[in-house]
Order: structure tokens, then C-alpha cells, then sequence
């Protein structure tokens, strides 16, 4: 791949992903999934003659692309939502979260192994479970069912933006800067504070429902 | 006749009929379904039918590592996927059949 064509697939990704800044996390980690996985088969496919104008061609403008998806994918026509702050960061934050819960979950195993050993206890050795709980938690997000290769795009960002190194699992993206500013965590439109987070999300799922219900040859 | 209008109605149905087959990837799918005859699908539709049908609880999803790439994220029909294109195709092949016969001998002999 040469570089004209990472810049290529990687603004086009960027556009895209904008277009879908309004849906829950989970629901934007798996579109921005697939489209980059997209992106990444067509661009191989046109080898050298990647450009922003051959993917343009190929896929119509990163707004009629999203467009068109959004239809399909039963979303509302248009975002009435508000983006809450950068898709990019919002999707970094899921992605630490899940190492984060993992973490804990691996470290509760680990301690319990421990203490049922009565022999096995000394403070050290609690420092080694804890640091291989991170190590387990880290290696879970990155292979396991629930984050699946999400995670592998974000820490490619992040390693991107702090070595400068590009990465193997997602090439081309080049989209990540690491969070340089924590208060952007707090912009996210009508949707302030960590518990009203999961209420937006609430609201735009029912509202998903509400529109599935609409459509009813679906079911 | 404009095809892509055709499709929008049809494209849950063809989706779910090129997994029966196998399970596949995004891109894939896209593949099989211009290789069947559906030249004018539009890569974003189908992306966006998988991640509608996968909602809707038909699908199931799983990664598979890829030595040449990134991962691929593969899509197959569970239970209610298999329901859903049985009862999808028999929906079709009623309304295909009113067409064809409405076609062949006009809407006067038909009535």
C-alpha cells in the first residue's frame, strides 16, 4: 500500500465515521469496523490507482456512502442527535473501558486462585497476579468475543499518535491522535455526566425500535 | 426499469440467500451477490443490511484472523435467520409468480 492511498482510505474513513457521530458506542465501534475493513479490500483491489477520486467513484462521496447505509441499516434518515464530542475519542474511551472491566474481572480470578492457596501469599506475588490480570485483561479485549479486533483499531491509533510507528492490524487508518485533551471527554452534546451517557444511549435504541416497529416487513 | 429501486425491496432476501450457502465476510457478500446477477447492488446497502439484520437478531458474527491483512469480521444465519429467509422466500415467490402471470397475460385475463 503507498501512502497516497493510507490518506486516501483514511480521510474517507474519517468522513464516514462523522456521518454516524450521533449513534450509541458500540453500534458506531462496529460500523467504523466495517467500513475500515472495507475501505481496506477496495483500496487493495485498486492497487496503485488509489485515490480519494477512485474511491469517490467506486463508493460515491463518504456522505452518499452513509447515506446509502444508513438506509439499509434502518437508521434515521437524517442525525438529529447532536455528535457527542469526537467519535474518534468516544471510541478510544469504549475501548479502554473494556480493558479496563476485563482487567478487574481477570484480576478477581487471579486474587481468588491466590488466596485459596494458603502458601501463596505474599505481597509480591499479589503484585504479579495484579500485573497479569492487566496483561490477561488487555490480551481478552484484543482476542476475545466481546471486543473482537475493535480494540486492535484503537490501541493502532494510539500507538500511532504516541510512537509514530504504523500498525499491523489496521493499516492505512492513520487516524488517531491520542487524547490530548481530557475535557473533551465531558463534550457530548445534550448528553452531560457519565450516567445520562447510558440514558442517551437507552433513548436512541428505543427510538431504533420505535422505527423497526414502522417497518414491520422486517420481522 | 430502474433496478436499484427493485433491489432496496429485495436485498434483505438476497443477503440472507447468499448465507445460507456459507457464512462471509462484508465484502464478500458484496462479491456473491454481483457474481449472482445483482450488478447494481451498492457495497454501503449490503454492509448496511448486514448490520440491520444482525440487530434484528438474525445474524451471528465472529472474527477470523487473516494472514495477509486485518481480521474479518464473518456474518451467518442462526435459527431465526433460517426462519426469516424461509418465510422471506415464500413472500417472494407469491408475489413473483402474480408478476410473471400478470405479465404474460395481461390484467384482463388474469381478472
Amino acid at each position: 500500500m503507498n501512502t497516497t492511498l493510507e490518506n486516501a482510505a483514511a480521510e474517507y474513513l474519517e468522513a464516514v465515521g462523522d456521518a454516524f457521530a450521533d449513534l450509541p458506542d458500540d453500534e458506531l465501534a462496529d460500523i467504523v469496523d466495517d467500513v475500515a475493513e472495507h475501505l481496506e479490500q477496495v483500496t487493495a483491489e485498486f492497487g496503485d490507482d488509489a485515490s480519494r477520486a477512485a474511491l469517490e467513484q467506486r463508493l460515491g462521496t463518504p456522505e452518499q456512502y452513509a447515506t446509502e447505509l444508513r438506509a439499509a441499516a434502518g437508521y434515521p434518515e437524517t442525525a438529529r442527535r447532536k455528535a457527542r464530542g469526537s467519535w474518534k475519542l468516544r471510541l478510544l474511551r469504549f475501548h479502554v473501558t473494556w480493558v479496563i472491566r476485563l482487567s478487574v474481572a481477570a484480576a478477581a480470578v487471579g486474587l481468588g486462585i491466590s488466596l485459596a492457596d494458603e502458601y501463596w501469599y505474599p505481597e509480591w506475588q499479589f503484585g504479579a497476579v495484579v500485573a497479569i490480570a492487566i496483561a490477561g485483561g488487555i490480551w481478552l479485549a484484543v482476542n476475545g468475543p466481546a471486543a473482537s479486533r475493535r480494540t486492535c483499531f484503537v490501541s493502532s491509533q494510539m500507538l500511532r499518535g504516541w510512537t509514530g510507528t504504523s500498525q499491523q492490524c489496521l493499516q492505512g487508518q492513520g487516524l488517531g491522535r491520542p487524547p490530548s485533551s481530557s475535557r473533551r471527554y465531558g463534550q457530548r452534546g445534550g448528553c452531560s455526566g457519565h450516567g445520562s451517557r447510558r440514558r442517551c444511549s437507552r433513548s436512541f435504541s428505543a427510538r431504533i425500535r420505535r422505527f423497526h416497529s414502522r417497518a414491520p416487513h422486517l420481522h | 426499469m430502474d433496478t436499484s429501486q427493485l433491489l432496496k425491496g429485495v436485498l434483505d432476501l438476497a443477503v440472507l440467500a447468499v448465507l445460507r450457502d456459507s457464512d462471509g465476510y462484508g465484502y464478500d457478500l458484496v462479491r456473491r451477490l454481483r457474481a449472482a446477477g445483482l450488478t447494481e447492488v451498492g457495497d454501503a446497502s449490503v454492509y448496511g443490511t448486514l448490520r440491520r439484520l444482525y440487530r434484528a437478531g438474525g445474524l451471528t458474527t465472529y472474527v477470523v484472523p487473516s494472514d495477509e491483512g486485518p481480521h474479518r469480521k464473518y456474518y451467518g444465519l442462526n435459527d431465526a435467520g433460517r426462519h426469516l429467509l424461509d418465510e422471506s422466500t415464500k413472500t417472494w415467490q407469491e408475489f413473483a409468480e402474480a408478476m410473471t402471470h400478470l405479465l404474460a397475460t395481461g390484467a384482463k385475463e388474469a381478472a
